[in-house]
C-alpha cells in the first residue's frame, strides 16, 4: 500500500510542499494545525491533480466511513453507496476548495448525516413520506447535538442484538457478508423462501424498535423548520 | 472538565460505553472546533482498529475511476441520472418537489397536532347502537355497540386500505384488482391483514379476538418484545388475551360470532358472568350477579333482542331469577335464595 501518512520526523521547511502556510493559518483560526499537518500532502494533491487527491482521500478514509456508515444503516452494500456517493460529489463539485476544516471532520460528519438521514428516511418509508424523500440530501436537518449520532447507531446494535439467534445470523450474513440468499441457504441448510422470510422479520422487528423513537424526532425536527 | 476527555473515554463514548451524564460532556467539548477535529481523528482510529468488516478498496475506486471518466466526457454527468428517470434531473423537478415535500411534510407535522380531525373521519357508536358504514372502496363495515372506527380522510384506498378500529365491528371487504391489503389496527398491540374477505375484529379491555367467515386473513400481533404472525382460514377463531397471548381454535359456525349484526345474540355455553361483560360492552351497563354459583350458570341458544331491556327480560325468563334494573345498574338475583 501506498504511503499516504506525510512523514513529519522532518520540519515543515524541508517537506516537499514546504512552502509557508496559507494565511489564516498564522491566525487563532482551530483548523489550521490539523489542515497543515497531516492531510497536507492530500491538500497539495488534489490543488495538482483533483483525481489523484480524491484517490489518496479513498484510500486514508473509505474504509472507517463504510465501516462507520454500516452501524447506522445496518447493511454493506447501503454503506458503500453513501460513501462513494459523497467521494464522487467531492469530485464534481470540487468540495474541497470550500472546506476550511480537515477533510476528514468535512467527510466523516457528512457520512453521518448521510446515514442518519437514510436511516431516518429508511424508518418514515412505511410511514408514506412523499417518494420525495428518497434522496436524503438534507444535511440542514441534522441533529444539533453529536451524541444523538452515536445513540442511534447503539440503538441499531441493540436492536440487531435483540433477534432471535438464527435469524441474527442470517442477517448478518446477508448485511454484513453482503452473501446472496442461495449461499445463505446453502450454507445454513435452509430454503431461499425460509430465508427470504426470516431476513424480512428481521427488518421489521428492527425498525419497528427503532420507529417510535426515532420517527417522533424526525417529524418535531422538521416541524421545528417550518413553523 | 475538559482535561477528562481524552482518546480512552471518546473510544469508550464510541464503543456506548458511556453514561448520559459522559455524553453531555462530549457534546459540550466537541462545540470547541478544536476539539471536533480531535472527535473526528479519534473516530477514524477507532474505526481502524474496530473494523465491522473489511472493505473492497480496489473495487471502490475502480467504481470512482469509472465515473470520474464519464464525468470528463461529460461534465453534465450525474450519477443520480443512472438511476433515476431523466425527469427527475431537472434541477425544476427537485425544486418542485422539494416544495411538494415541505409543503407534506408540514401537513404531516399539523397531523401530528390535529390528527383526529384532520386525517380521520371517526364512526362511533354508543351504547346499543349498531350501524353500517360504507366505505369509499365499497367495503362494507358493521359497527358493533360501544365501538368507533377511523377512517384516514386522505389516500384511503390510492396506496393503502388501513383502518383503526376500537370495540367490535364486522367487515366485509372488497377484493381489489390490484390485491391491495386491507389492514384493520388496533390499540391493542395487534393488527388484522386481509385480501378480500369476511371477518369479525373484537378488540376490548379484557381480550381481543378475531373470527374469519370467508376468504383468509393474516393477523400480526406482539407478544412481549416479539412481533409474531398467524394466518387464518375460515371458521377459524383467534383470541388473545391481554398480554397478547394467542390462542387459536377452529369454530364450525363463525357466523355466530356476528350475530350482533342482526340484533340475534348466539350464546354457546356462555356464564351469566361474561353475559354481564357482554351487555356492559354493548350497553353500558353495569351488571351485577349476587351468587357466585349463578354467575357461573350458563346459556346456550340464540335468541333476539332489539335493546337491553329485551335481552334482561329474556334472561330473567330462562333462568328464572330476579333481575332489578336502576338506571346504568342491574342486579341478578336467583330466586330460591332471595330473600
Amino acid at each position: 500500500m501506498e504511503q499516504v501518512y506525510p512523514d513529519h520526523s522532518d520540519n515543515k521547511g524541508s517537506t516537499p510542499f514546504g512552502e509557508s502556510l496559507p494565511p489564516h493559518a498564522a491566525s487563532e483560526n482551530y483548523s489550521s494545525h490539523f489542515e497543515t499537518d497531516d492531510e497536507l500532502f492530500i491538500r497539495k494533491t488534489l490543488e495538482k491533480n483533483l483525481r489523484l487527491g480524491v484517490e489518496l482521500l479513498y484510500k486514508r478514509y473509505y474504509q472507517p466511513m463504510c465501516t462507520h456508515a454500516v452501524k447506522f444503516v445496518g447493511s454493506r452494500a447501503t454503506a458503500e453507496d453513501l460513501v462513494s456517493e459523497i467521494f464522487f460529489q467531492f469530485y464534481t463539485k470540487q468540495t474541497f476548495l470550500e472546506i476550511d476544516t480537515s477533510y476528514r471532520l468535512y467527510l466523516f460528519r457528512t457520512v453521518r448525516n448521510r446515514a442518519y438521514n437514510y436511516l431516518r428516511w429508511d424508518l418514515g418509508r412505511k410511514a408514506d413520506l412523499l417518494e420525495a424523500s428518497q434522496k436524503p440530501i438534507l444535511d440542514e436537518s441534522q441533529p444539533d447535538q453529536i451524541s444523538q449520532f452515536e445513540e442511534l447507531y447503539h440503538d441499531v446494535e441493540e436492536a440487531v442484538n435483540k433477534l432471535p439467534l438464527e435469524r441474527r445470523r442470517i442477517y448478518l450474513m446477508r448485511k454484513f457478508e453482503g452473501k446472496k440468499y442461495q449461499e445463505i441457504a446453502d450454507e445454513l441448510n435452509l430454503s431461499v423462501k425460509t430465508v427470504d422470510v426470516q431476513l424480512n422479520r428481521a427488518s421489521q422487528y428492527i425498525r419497528s424498535l427503532l420507529k417510535d423513537k426515532w420517527m417522533l424526532s424526525l417529524i418535531s425536527l422538521l416541524s421545528s423548520l417550518f413553523f | 472538565m475538559k482535561a477528562e476527555i481524552n482518546k480512552e473515554f471518546i473510544f469508550s463514548y464510541l464503543s456506548g460505553k458511556t453514561s448520559a451524564l459522559q455524553k453531555q460532556m462530549v457534546d459540550e467539548w466537541v462545540k470547541q472546533p478544536a476539539n471536533e477535529e480531535l472527535f473526528y481523528k479519534w473516530l477514524v482510529e477507532y474505526e481502524y482498529q474496530h473494523p465491522q468488516y473489511l472493505t473492497q478498496l480496489p473495487e471502490a475506486l475502480k467504481q470512482f475511476h469509472a465515473y470520474a471518466d464519464k464525468f470528463e466526457a461529460d461534465p453534465t454527468y450525474e450519477i443520480f441520472k443512472e438511476t433515476k428517470a431523466s425527469l427527475k434531473s431537472s434541477p425544476r423537478f427537485w425544486n418542485t418537489l422539494m416544495i411538494a415535500a415541505s409543503l407534506s411534510l408540514t401537513l404531516i407535522a399539523l397531523g401530528w397536532f390535529f390528527e383526529d380531525h384532520i386525517v380521520y373521519q371517526t364512526h362511533s357508536t354508543t351504547f346499543g347502537e349498531t350501524r353500517s358504514i360504507l366505505l369509499s372502496d365499497k367495503t362494507q363495515v358493521t359497527l358493533n355497540a360501544n365501538s368507533s372506527l377511523r377512517v384516514p380522510r386522505f389516500g384511503f384506498g390510492a396506496k393503502t386500505r388501513e383502518v383503526f378500529l376500537k370495540g367490535e365491528a364486522n367487515f366485509a371487504v372488497t377484493h381489489q384488482t390490484n390485491n391491495q391489503k386491507f389492514v384493520v389496527k388496533t390499540d391493542k398491540d395487534f393488527e388484522v391483514v386481509v385480501l378480500g374477505t369476511e371477518f369479525t375484529v373484537y378488540s376490548r379491555q379484557q381480550r381481543a379476538k378475531v373470527v374469519l367467515n370467508k376468504g383468509k386473513v393474516q393477523l400480526r400481533y406482539q407478544e412481549g418484545q416479539a412481533q409474531k404472525q398467524v394466518m387464518m382460514k375460515p371458521g377459524d377463531l383467534v383470541t388473545l388475551d391481554q398480554r397478547n397471548h394467542l390462542q387459536q381454535i377452529v369454530t364450525s359456525q363463525p357466523e355466530k360470532y356476528a350475530a350482533w349484526k342482526d340484533h340475534r345474540f348466539v350464546f354457546d355455553d356462555t356464564t351469566l358472568e361474561e353475559l354481564g361483560k357482554i351487555m356492559e360492552e354493548n350497553y353500558g351497563l353495569k351488571v351485577k350477579i349476587e351468587d357466585q354459583a349463578l354467575a357461573k350458570r350458563t346459556l346456550v341458544g340464540s335468541f333476539r333482542a332489539e335493546n337491553a331491556d329485551e335481552l334482561l327480560e329474556i334472561i330473567s325468563q330462562i333462568f328464572n331469577i330476579n333481575i332489578v334494573r336502576n338506571g346504568d345498574s342491574v342486579i341478578l338475583t336467583d330466586h330460591s335464595t332471595a330473600p
